[in-house]
């Protein structure tokens, strides 16, 4: 499936269609099609967050598992070790690391 | 009280004249403003649900809903240039 970068846009994009419908719900509380389309993509979101995790890392700490996150292993110190994944993955604003994440995670890995 | 069809866009006394005269229309042309609107009082209709954009295009075009997608650039494109 799309590497960390795409599934990374995938949740940006996600999560700022969640955060317009919530803000029309403040002032529409009773509207059936937005709450429909906002469980729909809150949904869609938490689905996205999950598999990020699993293959990368943790993004917020309620997809921090230990025993699930990070399969794919790529940038953590502790390759193949149980370990606590919150710190796993580039630093998000080691933009040279996220924009070509796929190559920076693959040298980066286990150092 | 002014006259109630009148929507006060007119000053009472002229202002001086000069570069920063009045553009309000002479007295007796009309002034354009709709009948029974008033300076200052913004009437908002509340905004009906309709199909929102792709998840994708939204974020690009910055809203959800197109009846608010209003990219105010001259050319009518939007920042990033498309």
């Amino acid at each position: 499936m799309a590497d960390r970068n795409a599934l990374l846009k995938q949740i940006g994009e996600t999560s700022f269609t969640l955060d317009e419908l919530r803000l029309y719900l403040d002032t529409h509380p009773l509207d059936e099609n937005a709450m429909a389309a906002y469980s729909e993509h809150a949904a869609r979101r938490r689905q996205l967050l999950q598999e990020y995790a699993d293959r990368f890392e943790p993004l917020t700490c309620g997809c921090i598992c230990p025993e699930t996150n990070g399969s794919s292993e790529t940038c953590t110190k502790y390759p193949g070790q149980k370990h606590w994944t919150w710190a796993d993955g580039p630093i998000p604003w080691d933009t040279e690391a996220n924009v070509c994440a796929k190559t920076a995670g693959a040298a980066k890995g286990g150092n | 009280m002014s006259n109630p069809s009148d929507c006060g866009c007119r000053t009472a006394s002229p202002l001086p004249a000069g570069p920063t005269a009045s553009s309000a229309p002479p007295a007796g042309e009309p002034c354009g403003c709709a009948p029974g609107v008033s300076l200052a009082i913004v009437t908002v209709p509340l905004q009906p649900w309709e199909t929102p954009y792709e998840p994708a295009e939204a974020l690009q075009r910055g809203t959800i809903f197109p009846s608010l997608d209003k990219p105010f650039f001259a050319a009518g494109g939007d920042l990033l240039g498309r």
